[in-house]
């Protein structure tokens, strides 16, 4: 195949992505402030108010910012095509989704009808343009890797919990679906196709690019970047119908994942010690413990009693001796899979975008290139290090605090310093590529 | 043309994008500056890269050899006619090569 002098759409301004990742680690400090205000009383269920705002400031207030953001720069780096009107659909969809997802926030903690009204028409108005501005993307994408097809599997998968999420509040203002019949299951299946659909597959079609293009590693055995997503997606669908048997394949699915990230990074061709690295160890590490927690027998884990009986349910027993399966090995994955992946890639594409978008200026004036910081020092790899440090205290005081909720102030204070320096770190990378940016300009009029 | 070849498939971002910018800074300083061609050995398409090539009078063009190989050539604009020509004599090399060892296949058969 050969491709010459195609018109491609070039990089959307650097602004676009940036505000979408510095909104990211404000969510989760305020998710900080809310774990520290609202004591233990927060851990007892998955169902207490602030813990259904905690998990969603954490998947929709960091998760799927970060993923919005990088995926606007992604499609045109990995595939050739951007979106179209990038800066009007990204202000759009980072305004309006960004106030949905607060206003959905404080509708889980203060149950006002209103603010669940205005949460699902904010986030419609966010999430609606992004996905069709990316569907079209992805459907009109020129060659057909097997990212791509990871990418629209996790689009469709982003589509079938937002539709499930809005049905899931109208029935809490009064408007019952049919389906809802099935109580508990819908909001599992909501969940899943969050976690192990959009946010999982999505990472897992992001790694087969990133992997190889930024460690030199060599590409994903054919097996697993051909396979692998669309198996995961249909387990997604068997697991509708048939829970039982689609959550234990679903979880061997993720491990073969693992193994194949271990796999190619220790197959690099330059094994340079980098954090960005550690956190991809870090994410199949965990992957691995998830399954060895799963496939333990059940026993292990009602020794100490907690019986999760649904939203609905009145029965809630709890005993702090041991968290539930459910809520142990979801907070596994979100805190030590998803979220080390993203902090790991974060760390690698906020130097890179900077030093790209001023990189690419060169090319009308060599000399400019002078003017442009070397990469590295748009992020220190010692402050890289110690977030990462932060990221592991952080995850097990995570842990701690489902054992023992009387420890949820560690939790809470942690968690506010690991984001705090997350923002810190992306400010002084931006103030980096702005004050380049002016020199390059001043240089060029002069 | 006159090629000059750099092979970036080994390197990690943004060293790519640097030895081809600084490669291309020198061959436009060079005598014979539209005659020059730069032939790029990279394991992906330089995607962004490209409309910026068109915008400052570069113009490329890619041959996709495997998932994981890929040959770019950049050239000046005002030398597209050269680079079509040299094209078209690289190509009937290749092929006339494989019909030689094809016939060579066969005679060994």
């Amino acid at each position: 195949m050969s491709s010459a002098n195609f018109s491609f759409n070039a990089l959307p301004p650097i602004d676009l992505p940036f505000r979408f990742f510095i909104t990211a680690p404000l969510f989760l400090i305020a998710c900080a402030f809310l774990v520290l205000f609202s004591g233990e009383a927060l851990w007892l269920t998955r169902w207490h108010p602030s813990m259904l705002a905690l998990t969603h400031g954490f998947t929709l207030g960091f998760i799927t910012m970060v993923m919005m953001g990088a995926l606007l720069q992604l499609l045109p780096v990995i595939g050739g095509v951007g979106i179209a009107k990038p800066r009007v659909i990204a202000s759009f969809s980072h305004f309006s989704y960004s106030l949905g997802v607060i206003s959905l926030l404080l509708a889980f903690i203060y149950g006002q009808t209103w603010l669940t009204v205005l949460a699902m028409v904010l986030l419609v108005c966010g999430l609606v343009p992004y996905i069709v501005a990316i569907a079209w993307v992805l459907i009109k994408k020129l060659s057909q890797g097997d990212s791509i097809v990871g990418f629209r599997l996790a689009i469709v998968s982003l589509v079938v919990l937002f539709t499930l999420g809005l049905l899931l509040l109208s029935t809490k203002l009064g408007y019952t679906v049919i389906i809802f019949s099935y109580g508990k299951h819908v909001t599992d299946i909501h969940a899943l196709w969050g976690l192990a659909g959009w946010a999982g597959l999505l990472i897992i079609a992001v790694s087969f690019q990133v992997l190889p293009m930024f460690h030199v590693a060599p590409s994903f055995p054919k097996v697993i970047s051909r396979y692998l997503s669309g198996v995961i997606f249909i387990l997604l669908f068997v697991f509708v119908f048939a829970a039982e048997l689609a959550m234990p394949l679903l979880v061997l699915s993720y491990g073969v994942f693992s193994l194949s990230l271990f796999y190619v990074i220790n197959k690099r061709k330059r094994k340079i010690s980098d954090t960005s690295i550690r956190y991809w160890q870090l994410a199949a590490l965990s992957l691995l413990v998830i399954n060895f927690l799963y496939f333990l027998p059940v026993d292990y884990y009602q020794a100490g009693g907690y019986q999760d009986k649904g939203y609905q349910g009145a029965e809630h027993q709890y005993s702090v001796a041991n968290p539930s399966k459910t809520i142990l090995l979801t907070a596994l994955f979100i805190y030590f899979y998803l979220m080390s992946v993203i902090q790991g890639m974060l760390l690698k594409i906020l130097p890179f975008l900077s030093y790209t978008h001023l990189q690419q200026r060169c090319l009308v004036d060599f000399s400019a290139m002078q003017y442009i910081p070397h990469m590295h020092e748009f992020l220190l790899k010692k402050h890289a290090t110690w977030l990462y440090y932060c990221h592991l205290l952080c995850g097990f005081s995570l842990l701690l605090v489902l054992f023992q909720p009387t420890y949820y102030y560690i939790f809470g204070l942690l968690l506010l310093v690991e984001f705090s320096w997350l923002l810190f770190l992306m400010v002084r990378c931006m103030r980096l590529y702005f004050s380049a940016q002016t020199k390059i300009n001043l240089s060029s009029v002069s | 043309m006159i090629l000059t070849q750099i092979d970036v498939s080994e390197l990690a971002p943004p060293e790519p994008m640097t030895a081809i910018l600084s490669t291309l800074a020198q061959l436009i300083t060079t005598k014979l500056a539209t005659k020059q061609c730069l032939l790029v050995k990279h394991r992906r398409q330089p995607f962004p890269l490209y409309e910026k090539l068109i915008a400052t009078g570069w113009a490329y063009h890619c041959q996709v050899i495997t998932d994981d190989e890929i040959l770019l050539y950049i050239f000046r604009q005002t030398a597209q006619q050269d680079f079509d020509l040299y094209l078209e004599n690289l190509e009937s090399l290749t092929s006339l090569t494989n019909s030689e060892m094809s016939r060579q296949f066969d005679t060994d058969e």
